[in-house]
């Protein structure tokens, strides 16, 4: 009867210290997030977030990966492929996205996403992550592109900051005169190329017309006048010379040298080029909307909420990866604000140190519309056409007219 | 007799010369920029010595951002593996097919052979297929690295393999040593020099490559090829550090070839003669 | 000892993992890259959806139109091909035929003509690239010579054979050093006797010494012809982001950004026949060459 008692009893430790094991065992997640860089502006927020998550939720254990943006895109797409993406992950949203949502790789968060959270979110934000009312990504950030001038160089050529395109011909002009580049571009990557053609067209075709199009709606067309004009008037950039001659050829961060350098006064470019500048510059560069065309469409942005976390539809542990997927998008979009790496995509209190970035934070709150950018809203092989035949339009190969037939076959011919 | 200076002579060594310095030049540039702030590099002093000389820009290369050290060791552990099993597998399959006999020698010989006209990216999709699971491990890179390496060992090894006289087999028959022991103890001995050879071919094939290290990676097993072309992305304003990370990633087979020049010559001569 | 040569299970063990690694990682993926070139789509991406449409991937990859740059890719490395051949290959044997006929300082030359082929290409590219960029136009600036409209890496007419140079310049060690070695391997006697002759410089050159070491060029033309159509590395890393103006560039483009799978795999194929084809031709150019020598040889005794 003892020896009975004696085994009970030790079956019962032996239960009880196996599931007070399983109950503090810690539930591991796969997290993939790019800025494996050191000197990715958001790279300190996001070890911050990661430090905030562990300390708010000692159960849930998060093993990051960190990669390069691009790397990380055509790993993601492979990986998506054998089905076997991280649980939690950043993504692109958009055309992006929804690659992967069709081929089932996301999981939708609608049921999980209570008022009170979506209350938290500003207004809009999820308009590029949402397909068919489910929602499939949440933003840590909200991008925009806008205009950055060098005060110190227009005030050294006694140029205006230009708020309408003809003044921006002027200055683009003036400049050039007196020996300066206008203009900072990164053409070999092509993106870089974007930021401008998709600003100047949206002046000529407003955010409707240039929506149906990104999304390729019903009806949506690039034959129309208004498109023409829009690249024609980047075309006249072009000749004018506001770009160096050679910024075919460049990177993306060979480009921006000369800015840091203050050799160019301008540059159309995202709203995080703000956190890659130096203290110094910060108090020179003023950020502005981009100029007035007239049309009525000025006040209108291009850029939205367009990169979030997303979960993986076969993660083991959904319940814990939405936690963590909202935690690390609600707090990297505090602390990339405040450490002037990007705008908050969730309502905050918190304070920039950035000058400029809370001149662009000020102006895009105030702003009519923000239309997501072409080759973010397109996926695939349309997104990489948008790139290429803005890259024809600068080499000179193609005219506008040509541009728009091009860009009409992602419709099917 | 005394070599007389002709214009012949002159003209040839000036172009040699020449052609010196264009090899050479690379080298020294690459040297001076790891040296430089970015500001030289770009305008003022593109070609010069540096005018000061910036040699933290190897600590930020090395260590911070760049991970040099990091993807220099996976590049190491890939190649030594991936060059490891090719010797294995080619010598034991360079000694199967040529060594015994049996029907068919000749078509396995040709089907191999046939690889060597298959590029590995023509394979890419359906490895991905494959491998994709493994990225997180060497075995990624190491497998499709010796698999596509195995048809240039073998026809290396063989070449030199069917040299060695039978008379070996035989003694060694005598001695009563099983198939094995003879061809491991006494055949690969004797092909050292051979394995040497295919080693350098597959080192310079495996060392340098780019698309799938690219493809196959996390960062913690990235290797070299990959760990510089991100370099070029990453150090927007820093191209000194990127010069730096250039240098630390080109020294060690620089070095490693400097000692072993006369050694790594004759071999590749030597392979590709008899292959 | 036959017994022990011919036993079948230690010829299994010797061969058969070989065999079958390679055959499960390099034969068994193309021919499912040739049957996905043959389907609409890969499963993966549209599931059902998928279906066989035969050669017509191949007839869009050569259908000609503004946006179809593959054409223009294969054309390219053509071009390349034809680069290497008679531009780089001859430049190697001058300089190999320059040094194994002992010029001054032979081996200090051929020591340090190797060195471009043990950097890694990548390390190659980037500083042809910041050479392109930057210290090019500067020295041509101060020459007061134009540069090329948007820049040297820019222009649609410079900029691909400028991709092709930093490949070539850094192999010229390697075909260099493969033809010393051959050329070192010509028996001495022949060479004095055709000196004795009269023979000397470019007449020993073309009469004699390269046409014994003929088996050498063969590999070296392989080598060059197949690593051709496949360069991949150096454009990549020098050209503008997804370009696809070489085969290789084109399918990684098709592959990764437009993942359109199916296409891609066609343009993988294709550059498999191209190599083929190549080396076919080649085997047959240099068969018939050794066939009419000894047949000449024969005539001669």
């Amino acid at each position: 009867m003892k020896k009975l008692l004696a085994v009970v009893l030790a079956v019962a430790m032996l239960l009880g210290m196996v599931s007070i094991a399983s109950a503090e065992e810690p539930v591991v997640l796969k997290v993939a997030s790019i800025w494996s860089a050191e000197t990715e502006a958001n790279r300190a927020p996001m070890l911050k977030t990661l430090a905030e998550f562990e300390e708010a939720h000692p159960e849930i254990k998060l093993e990051v990966e960190w990669y390069e943006a691009n790397a990380w895109k055509d790993q993601g797409e492979t990986l998506a492929l054998s089905d076997s993406l991280p649980d939690v992950f950043y993504w692109n949203a958009g055309g992006v996205l929804w690659n992967l949502v069709s081929s089932g790789d996301i999981l939708a968060l609608n049921d999980y996403l209570t008022d009170d959270i979506k209350d938290q979110l500003i207004g809009g934000a999820l308009a590029n992550m949402t397909f068919d009312g489910k929602i499939y990504q949440l933003p840590y950030t909200n991008a925009c592109s806008c205009l950055y001038c060098n005060t110190e160089l227009f005030d050294k050529y006694g140029v205006k900051i230009p708020e309408t395109l003809d003044e921006l011909y002027a200055a683009v002009e003036a400049f050039k005169a007196a020996g300066v580049t206008p203009m900072a571009l990164g053409g070999g990557d092509k993106w870089p190329t974007n930021m401008y053609t998709d600003l100047i067209t949206l002046r000529f075709v407003g955010d409707e017309a240039a929506r149906a199009c990104y999304y390729k709606t019903e009806g949506a067309t690039f034959m129309t006048q208004d498109w023409i004009d829009g690249m024609a008037a980047f075309k006249k950039l072009i000749d004018l010379g506001a770009f160096p001659d050679n910024a075919i050829e460049l990177t993306r961060d060979e480009s921006e040298v000369p800015y840091f350098n203050g050799e160019i006064p301008m540059y159309v470019h995202g709203q995080w080029f703000s956190g890659s500048l130096s203290a110094e510059m910060q108090q020179k560069v003023k950020a502005v909307k981009f100029p007035a065309v007239g049309k009525g469409y000025d006040n209108q942005w291009m850029g939205g909420p367009a990169e979030g976390f997303s979960v993986a539809a076969y993660t083991q542990h959904p319940d814990e990866a939405f936690i963590a997927c909202q935690f690390l998008a609600q707090h990297q979009s505090d602390n990339g604000f405040e450490c002037g790496a990007g705008l908050p995509a969730w309502k905050t209190e918190v304070q920039c140190g950035n000058p400029v970035m809370n001149q662009i934070a000020q102006q895009v709150a105030e702003g009519d519309s923000l239309l997501l950018w072409g080759n973010t809203a397109l996926s695939g092989a349309d997104a990489d056409l948008i790139g290429a035949t803005v890259y024809d339009v600068l080499a000179g190969t193609i005219t506008p007219e040509q541009w728009c037939e091009d860009m009409e076959t992602i419709f099917g011919k | 007799m005394k070599k007389k200076w002709t214009v012949g002579k002159i003209l040839t060594q000036v172009f040699l010369i020449i052609w010196l310095f264009l090899c050479l030049f690379p080298l020294y540039w690459m040297f001076t920029m790891s040296l430089k702030d970015t500001n030289e590099i770009f305008g003022q002093n593109p070609v010069g010595l540096p005018t000061k000389w910036l040699w933290e820009n190897y600590a930020s290369a090395w260590g911070g951002g760049g991970r040099i050290s990091n993807y220099m060791v996976n590049s190491v552990i890939d190649t030594f593996i991936s060059l490891a099993f090719t010797s294995l597998l080619g010598f034991m399959c360079a000694y199967g097919l040529m060594r015994m006999k049996w029907k068919g020698q000749k078509v396995v010989y040709t089907y191999i052979l046939m690889g060597m006209m298959i590029p590995m990216h023509a394979a890419l999709y359906p490895l991905t297929e494959i491998l994709m699971t493994l990225t997180k491990t060497h075995w990624a890179l190491i497998i499709p690295y010796v698999a596509f390496n195995i048809p240039i060992t073998i026809l290396i090894l063989s070449g030199f393999i069917t040299n060695i006289p039978f008379e070996m087999e035989e003694a060694a028959c005598i001695d009563g040593s099983n198939i094995y022991r003879t061809a491991f103890t006494i055949i690969l001995p004797m092909m050292v020099p051979a394995l040497i050879t295919a080693a350098i071919f597959v080192f310079l094939q495996v060392w340098n490559e780019l698309l799938l290290a690219s493809l196959f990676t996390t960062d913690s097993v990235r290797t070299l090829t990959v760990g510089i072309k991100q370099m070029s992305g990453q150090y927007q304003t820093d191209y000194g550090s990127m010069g730096a990370g250039l240098v630390i990633a080109t020294l060690p087979t620089l070095i490693l070839y400097m000692c072993m020049s006369s050694q790594v010559q004759k071999s590749l001569i030597a392979g590709a003669v008899k292959g | 000892m036959k017994r022990v040569l011919s036993n079948k299970w230690s010829i299994m063990v010797f061969v058969l993992p070989t065999v079958l690694f390679f055959t499960y990682i390099v034969i068994i993926p193309i021919f499912k890259t040739l049957w996905y070139s043959l389907l609409n789509e890969i499963p993966a991406k549209i599931g059902d959806a998928s279906h066989f449409t035969g050669l017509e991937h191949y007839i869009t990859m050569f259908t000609p139109g503004r946006r179809n740059p593959f054409p223009g890719a294969v054309v390219n490395s053509l071009l390349y091909a034809a680069l290497s051949i008679f531009v780089q290959l001859p430049f190697s044997m001058l300089i190999a035929l320059i040094l194994a006929n002992g010029a001054k300082g032979e081996s200090m030359y051929r020591n340090t003509f190797f060195i471009p082929v043990v950097i890694s290409s990548v390390v190659v590219s980037l500083l042809w690239g910041r050479l392109y960029k930057g210290l090019l136009p500067q020295i041509f600036e101060s020459l007061n010579w134009e540069v090329p409209k948007n820049g040297f890496l820019g222009n649609p007419q410079t900029k691909i054979w400028l991709s092709f140079v930093p490949s070539l310049w850094q192999y010229v060690g390697y075909h260099m050093l493969l033809m010393y070695g051959a050329l070192k391997s010509i028996p001495e006697d022949v060479i004095e006797a055709a000196t004795v002759d009269g023979a000397s410089g470019a007449k020993l050159a073309f009469r004699i010494q390269i046409p014994m070491i003929k088996p050498m060029l063969k590999v070296c033309l392989s080598f060059s012809l197949i690593g051709s159509f496949k360069l991949f590395d150096t454009p990549w890393v020098l050209l503008e982001r997804s370009n696809r103006d070489l085969p290789a560039l084109s399918m990684y483009v098709e592959m990764f950004t437009n993942h359109n799978y199916s296409y891609a795999s066609a343009q993988a194929i294709f550059i498999v026949l191209e190599c083929l084809v190549f080396t076919v031709a080649l085997n047959i150019l240099f068969r018939d060459r050794d066939e009419r020598n000894l047949r000449r040889r024969k005539e001669l005794t």
